[in-house]
């Protein structure tokens, strides 16, 4: 009963909390504007309320860079990564394998195009999230349909069907990028590339809200899940509805992905390394892998994005490619062999 | 266990919950200026996106994001008023010395807030950032900055908004004036007597050039050109072929593009054009020839003096002479020693 892998998960949830709040801190003092730390705290202290009084109240433009155009980008940041690495750990839950991940499987390309489509037709900022969510919800059950052999999922159909999605959503992005108005191709040049420049409180309600739906939904069936994983015709003798329980974790992978996705662009790779090596630290079981996966995500994302505003607006999504294919890399060196599913 | 495992997800989750309010919590309202309501100086300005903008008293902190408006300033004689700059300002020496605040592909949001401007000028092809802006309840004026008719309308503007409106307008007439006098033998010729020109603006995949509705449109028309690339609009890249057929007289370009377009010209698909056999290309300021500014005024006397001593525009205006026979026997004889080189 008392696995190894079970204080390791305490231990890690720990050590991971406080790095998830260290880094946020830390990065809301990175910028192209220097404020001292001091200021920083003064300036988020204060606005707290009763104990707010007791802390000097900036004014100005130290108080705006962190609170209007600091805080809510940061604060993005994490939802995204915390919401990217859940719907990763959820969808390679669901196929058996490592490899899959909102980015690989077609379903970012698919929320990136339905925002896309949005941005060209001028859609209100409110309804791109819910545009972006049909794409990726639809090109997520097209991949998972195409991927079906016999009633089974092949895994390199999977892959493969996935690589094929991507392209074509990528090529129709691209072809809206040639016919829209410059003013507009800038903006979706920046989310093919993933962007958290310009994040507005508004986008992080609504991320946030969409976060907890889709972390509490992929949570709740996450034993259902372990259970699918050991085989699915012995999870069905034990009463677990298979086929139901994937749908709600597909859906909800979706929404996860697409929400943040509308609002960012495609931030690949957190959703495929994030998961693996959350499973490398605290195992398979998605109750520790789930909870852990959220809070290395966000740092993760924390980090690249404080390396895309010290650059001067590298796009994140580059950075998390940069960090995450030799991260990857050196993952499966580490581990091969000893690690199987 | 289970249970134990349960409590640890709850408490992991409203862990999460808490680092997310913490941040979250001090999330400011929009900071109301509530300046005295005088009335007596309070004016309103329509700009150039139609939009009406109030302005207590002129603006003291002035931010100019496009060189063209960064000169159209310092024309106006309110230089001493701009406190940042777009990064390819250059132009007078004093704004070398100013702020960078980015440039339309990366705007420094933060800087842009740390420099507490009154207002931000910036132009239709970054109307994105007014959105952006008005978030950190920062005003912004839109300049047309596209064609000829904007240079001098955006003068008269900026003029309003500075609180100088006579010496915008004055500064505008002096200007239209002046480009009057150097076209005044060349803006009204027939269709037949014009020089076919190719002005070449980029090389970003193929030829660039500025089509219907761009100000070096109208500028070469006022030379007394025939823009080859008027049948389009806007900018846009001209296929080879469409340059062949079209056969300009004359080449035009930025010093920038020397290299390049000396790439294109030594092709043997070019040699055939009358500019390439005439050897009639020429080289232009790089900024004058592409910021709507006051310095139209330099690009458009350059363009007289290319485009009227042209050996098609001699040729044109002896017609029927002796010396006509002359000029057109002359050229192959050139073409030929040149060849035999």
């Amino acid at each position: 009963m008392s696995h190894p892998l079970k204080d390791h998960f305490k231990k890690s949830l720990m050590v991971f909390g406080l790095l998830t709040l260290i880094t946020s801190v830390v990065s809301l003092s990175v910028g192209s504007v220097n404020i001292p730390i001091k200021n920083i705290f003064e300036i988020l202290l204060s606005r707290i309320p009763l104990i707010g009084g007791y802390f000097q109240a900036h004014t100005g433009a130290q108080s705006k860079i962190i609170l209007q155009l600091r805080l809510p980008r940061i604060i993005l940041g994490l939802i995204a990564g915390i919401s990217l690495s859940v719907s990763g750990s959820s969808m390679q839950g669901v196929f058996k394998n490592p490899m899959a991940s909102p980015f690989i499987l077609g379903v970012s390309a698919g929320g990136a195009f339905g925002a896309a489509v949005g941005i060209y037709f001028g859609m209100l900022w409110i309804f791109l999230p819910m545009i972006a969510f049909i794409f990726a919800m639809t090109t997520m059950f097209t991949v998972f349909f195409l991927g079906r052999v016999n009633g089974r999922t092949d895994i390199s159909t999977l892959l493969l069907a996935g690589l094929a999605m991507n392209f074509l959503l990528t090529s129709l992005t691209s072809l809206i990028l040639f016919y829209s108005d410059p003013a507009e191709r800038m903006s979706i040049v920046a989310w093919t590339w993933g962007s958290l420049s310009g994040t507005i409180w508004n986008e992080v309600w609504i991320s946030l809200l969409v976060m907890f739906v889709g972390s509490a939904l992929v949570y709740a069936y996450a034993r259902d899940l372990n259970v699918i994983q050991t085989g699915e015709t012995s999870a069905k003798q034990l009463g677990i509805e298979v086929e139901k329980t994937k749908m709600i974790q597909l859906i909800s992978a979706s929404l996860l992905a697409a929400v943040v996705i509308s609002f960012t662009g495609v931030i690949g790779f957190v959703g495929l390394i994030i998961p693996h090596a959350s499973r490398l630290l605290v195992g398979p079981d998605h109750r520790r892998l789930i909870p852990i996966s959220a809070l290395l995500g966000g740092t993760f994302l924390m980090i690249c994005d404080a390396f895309s505003r010290v650059s001067g607006g590298l796009w994140v999504g580059v950075i998390t490619g940069l960090f995450g294919a030799p991260f990857f890399i050196y993952l499966l060196l580490k581990n091969r062999g000893e690690t199987g599913w | 266990m289970k249970n134990k495992n349960l409590f640890l997800a709850i408490g992991i989750a409203v862990a999460l919950i808490l680092v997310v309010g913490a941040l979250i919590g001090p999330l400011s309202g929009t900071v109301q200026n509530d300046r005295s309501q005088d009335g007596e100086e309070s004016y309103v300005v329509e700009d150039a996106a139609g939009e009406e903008i109030p302005f207590e008293e002129p603006p003291e902190r002035i931010i100019s994001f496009m060189p063209s408006n960064t000169e159209i300033l310092f024309h106006l004689e309110v230089g001493d008023r701009v406190v940042g700059v777009d990064d390819f300002s250059n132009h007078p020496e004093e704004a070398l010395d100013l702020p960078e605040v980015g440039d339309s592909f990366e705007v420094d949001y933060e800087k842009i807030i740390d420099l507490e401007p009154d207002v931000v000028v910036i132009t239709e092809a970054v109307a994105h950032m007014r959105e952006q802006l008005e978030e950190y309840d920062i005003k912004t004026v839109v300049t047309g900055g596209e064609t000829l008719e904007d240079v001098y309308s955006d003068i008269e503007l900026l003029g309003e908004v500075c609180g100088i409106d006579e010496r915008g307008e004055q500064k505008a007439q002096e200007l239209k004036d002046e480009m009057d006098d150097i076209t005044e033998e060349t803006r009204d010729l027939a269709k037949e007597d014009r020089v076919d020109v190719l002005y070449i603006s980029g090389t970003f995949d193929g030829i660039n050039a500025p089509g219907n509705g761009t100000f070096q449109n109208s500028l070469l028309t006022n030379a007394g050109a025939h823009n080859i690339a008027s049948y389009k609009s806007g900018w846009s890249t001209i296929p080879e072929d469409e340059i062949i057929d079209r056969d300009p007289e004359v080449i035009i370009a930025p010093h920038h593009l020397e290299g390049d377009v000396k790439e294109y010209t030594e092709k043997d698909l070019w040699q055939d054009i009358t500019a390439v056999e005439n050897e009639e290309i020429h080289f232009v300021d790089d900024d004058v020839m592409s910021r709507p500014g006051p310095r139209v005024i330099e690009a458009q006397d350059s363009l007289v003096d290319i485009i009227q001593s042209s050996g098609s525009a001699e040729s044109v205006s002896l017609r029927g002479g002796q010396t006509d026979i002359v000029e057109i026997w002359s050229r192959p004889l050139e073409k030929d020693s040149k060849g035999a080189v």
